[in-house]
């Protein structure tokens, strides 16, 4: 087994730098650090789901690669093949793996794996912290010396290491790591020599990958290999498979972690025993089978009075009671009436359907403090490492739903917006898993704007309501789930999650991420009010809406038995969900709607498909047919249950 | 899945709660939870038939089981939380499978920590903390059990 970095000039020039590792690392903050663009970064795997990329002005104006987390080859879930495919598809300038010191056998695992593809290679240690505080001293020197490449040691969320990192990368040379395999792995590697096309990886690392029966190599193999050859690889696999008692893969992977367990305990050592801290105990209790129902209580509580008490009642309040309805409406009105001599421009600036006092006055009067205390509160769970915790609370209930608590994750992450929450099904492993999240995603789980518009509408008037309106969805989450789970053909796959620890949350990232969240909102959701507004504008103008109105009567009053006016509210809901639940709120706090009508809005606009830009992301996902088929299932169920409840609620006197 | 045996409350005879003498005469027998003990006839709830006791005995029975020094192939899903056990096998089906718990340092001679059984088993491997399904984790062979 050598290790040594080839000698020769330093790269330069094109390609750019990727920045890979095991999940949860800290890729993206070392990302933000070299080219201060940020990247949403928290204390979950799998917070990273494609490729984001950035510039590095040290690095000569290098692009650099913020990839997903890849635990090691052969790649698992959807998220692992993305950064999988890297290595193969481009040529790279530099590759940055960043390791978790604390974590140094896992680390080294995918770096033997990296250094034996003959890639330009540095190794970022970070969580150096962490590691000293657990007890372990990491000696980066060793490491060097073992792999034949600089390991660097850093503390990305502190920026400590990141200029040595940086003067790394200008000078990084192609690692060169062979190990020594068992005779039948060498003997087909010798056999597969030129049968193999030329790649940006070594050509034994890429026998080692398809020996591995990794797909994506297989995927890039078949793509470009004549098909006799494709046979005589295949029955090189087949044979070193039957040569062993163990698969290929096995036997690979434990001649890699042999040498790897030697160095990592070369490099640190054993732990000196660690006193329990507080966050320790703290992360126990968030996962005990009965204690952890509490936390999740209180954790649900205190969000419920941050945002649905504080951010919906109080900050709305404030922002729309007084200072927009009281102050700079009638204001502007005023002066619109003064200066515009034309009626109808007036009417759209500022009449009742009026890009103001609509359009403006819906996004930043009522949802954004509603948004802005939620992303505050999300921030902070996300920091903390709790998130993923609730996969093992929840894994039950997932598994009725065929799916396992992984599913939390895109499920909570929903909660902020359900259309980034889609991408991130992809931490889900099979096809179906992925399938089964998005649907019930789109169906049953409300986003940030949304659920804060609910928790104010329902806050305001009674808790009992707040428990009809949980209860139905989380009932039509679970029914919808076992049914769905039930039809679509498939297994489950089973849990294995990594449960990060508890940290307290860095203020400047969180408040970074709720700015940059903040940021983003508006962006998309302004122009779509305002688009909004206008189209409602039109609709009233030409009477269209009055006929939509009679159109929609025998569904939204009718059946629902919702005022004629809450048409409109619906109307909105096909552009945003949350849209159409805030055209509610209004309704509400003019004094349409009664405790009831409120409960059956808020449940029929809960389970409406999400919005626009959730379909379009449904669609990249899974293609126009499902998305449609899942679109066709979704309306009729979302006003079946709502007038199911109401029929329900009035037999039972319920007002 | 073979039946477990239970002790009577009363006399302490060992028994299976199934096939008993005294239920082919009972016209409730069917559904019925309760065992009676073929030795003194006393009659006690068999817990491992009804929901409710499957739920909140798992810690519980696990326990026992292994007061009863059943070395022999005993698996993670059956040390008690909070015990230390020695990894001896891995027989996973898939090989993708295997060898991601391999990655996460599931594998022979590897100490590790059992934090809880329930709701899914979280054991420490080193500084990683992790959360497998009981079925992954009947599938790791173990020994060495010390608390």
């Amino acid at each position: 087994m050598t290790c040594h970095a080839e000698g020769g000039p330093a790269l330069s020039g094109d390609g750019a730098i990727a920045l890979v590792g095991n999940p949860n690392v800290g890729k993206s903050v070392v990302f933000h650090r070299l080219t201060g663009r940020y990247a949403t970064v928290a204390n979950y795997p799998g917070t990273t789901v494609e490729v984001a990329r950035g510039v590095a002005a040290a690095l000569a104006g290098g692009t650099v690669m913020d990839t997903p987390g890849l635990l090691m080859l052969p790649a698992h879930s959807e998220e692992e093949r993305i950064a999988a495919r890297l290595f193969l598809d481009q040529s790279l300038r530099a590759v940055v793996q960043v390791g978790d010191a604390k974590n140094l056998r896992r680390t080294l695992l995918l770096t033997v794996q990296l250094a034996e593809m003959g890639l330009p290679l540095v190794l970022a240690l970070n969580m150096m912290d962490e590691a000293a505080e657990h007890g372990l001293h990491v000696r980066p020197e060793v490491l060097t010396d073992r792999l034949g490449l600089r390991v660097i040691p850093t503390i990305a969320t502190r920026g400590q290491g990141i200029a040595d990192l940086e003067q790394a990368i200008a000078v990084v040379q192609r690692a060169s790591c062979r190990l020594s395999y068992p005779a039948p792995i060498e003997a087909e590697l010798t056999c597969m020599g030129n049968l193999l096309p030329p790649a940006p990886i070594s050509p034994r690392s890429l026998g080692l990958l398809w020996l591995c029966e990794d797909t994506v190599a297989e995927e890039w193999l078949r793509s470009r290999v004549p098909v006799s050859n494709m046979r005589q690889l295949t029955a090189a696999r087949d044979r070193a498979a039957s040569a062993m008692r163990e698969s290929p893969a096995d036997v690979v992977q434990q001649a890699r972690l042999a040498v790897v367990d030697q160095w990592a305990s070369e490099a640190a050592g054993e732990p000196a025993s660690r006193r329990p801290d507080v966050l320790r105990t703290l992360g126990r209790l968030t996962i005990h089978p009965i204690w952890g129902w509490p936390v999740l209580g209180a954790v649900l509580v205190a969000l419920y009075a941050f945002v649905g008490v504080f951010g919906a009642q109080t900050l709305v309040g404030w922002m729309e009671g007084r200072l927009f309805s009281q102050a700079i409406n009638p204001w502007l009105a005023s002066w619109a009436a003064r200066l515009i001599p034309i009626d109808w421009l007036v009417d759209l600036l500022v009449g009742p359907y009026g890009l103001w006092t609509m359009g403006v006055t819906y996004a930043l009067a009522l949802i954004l403090p509603i948004v802005s205390t939620f992303f505050l509160a999300f921030g902070l769970m996300e920091d903390s490492g709790y998130l993923p915790r609730l996969a093992v609370l929840s894994h039950r209930l997932f598994r009725v739903m065929g799916l396992n608590g992984k599913a939390v994750l895109p499920m909570i992450l929903g909660l902020g917006c359900v259309t980034t929450a889609t991408l991130t099904t992809r931490i889900l492993e099979t096809r179906r898993e992925r399938l089964l999240a998005i649907l019930l995603l789109a169906l049953a789980v409300p986003c940030s704007a949304q659920l804060g518009v609910v928790m104010g509408m329902l806050g305001a008037v009674s808790f009992s309501a707040t428990l009809i309106w949980a209860g139905i969805v989380l009932g039509v989450l679970l029914g919808v789930g076992w049914l769905a789970a039930k039809v679509v053909p498939g297994e489950r796959s089973p849990l294995l999650l990594e449960l990060p620890p508890l940290r307290r949350p860095v203020a400047s990232n969180v408040l970074i991420k709720t700015a940059a969240r903040l940021e983003w909102y508006l962006r998309e959701v302004l122009p779509l009010f305002l688009l909004g507004s206008i189209l409602v504008f039109l609709l009233d103008r030409t009477g269209l809406l009055d006929q939509a109105s009679r159109l929609a009567e025998p569904l939204v009053t009718r059946w629902l038995g919702l005022p004629p006016q809450a048409t409109l509210a619906f109307l909105l809901g096909f552009l945003r969900r949350d849209f159409g639940a805030t055209g509610l709120f209004a309704l509400q706090s003019q004094g349409l709607l009664s405790p009831l009508q409120t409960v059956v809005a808020m449940v029929t606009i809960t389970l409406f498909i999400p919005c626009i830009a959730a379909v379009l992301m449904m669609a990249r996902e899974r293609g126009w047919r499902t998305t449609l088929a899942m679109t066709a299932f979704i309306f009729p169920f979302a006003f079946a249950v709502g007038g199911g409840l109401r029929i329900l609620l009035q037999a039972a006197g319920w007002t | 899945m073979m039946a477990t045996q239970i002790a009577c409350p009363m006399c302490g005879f060992l028994f299976d709660p199934e096939g008993q003498g005294h239920c082919s005469a009972c016209p409730l027998a069917q559904g019925c939870h309760i065992a009676c003990c073929p030795a003194c006839g006393y009659q006690t709830p068999d817990v491992q038939q009804t929901l409710i006791g499957r739920w909140l005995s798992g810690g519980r029975r696990q326990r026992r089981r292994h007061g009863q020094h059943d070395a022999a192939g005993q698996t993670l899903a059956d040390v008690p939380p909070g015990w230390c056990a020695r990894i001896v096998g891995m027989n996973h089906g898939p090989g993708l499978r295997r060898q991601r718990l391999r990655a996460y340092g599931l594998e022979a001679s590897t100490r590790v920590r059992v934090l809880q059984q329930h709701p899914v088993t979280v054991v420490t491997i080193g500084e990683t903390e992790l959360a497998l399904e009981a079925d992954l984790a009947r599938g790791v062979q173990v020994d060495s059990l010390e608390p």
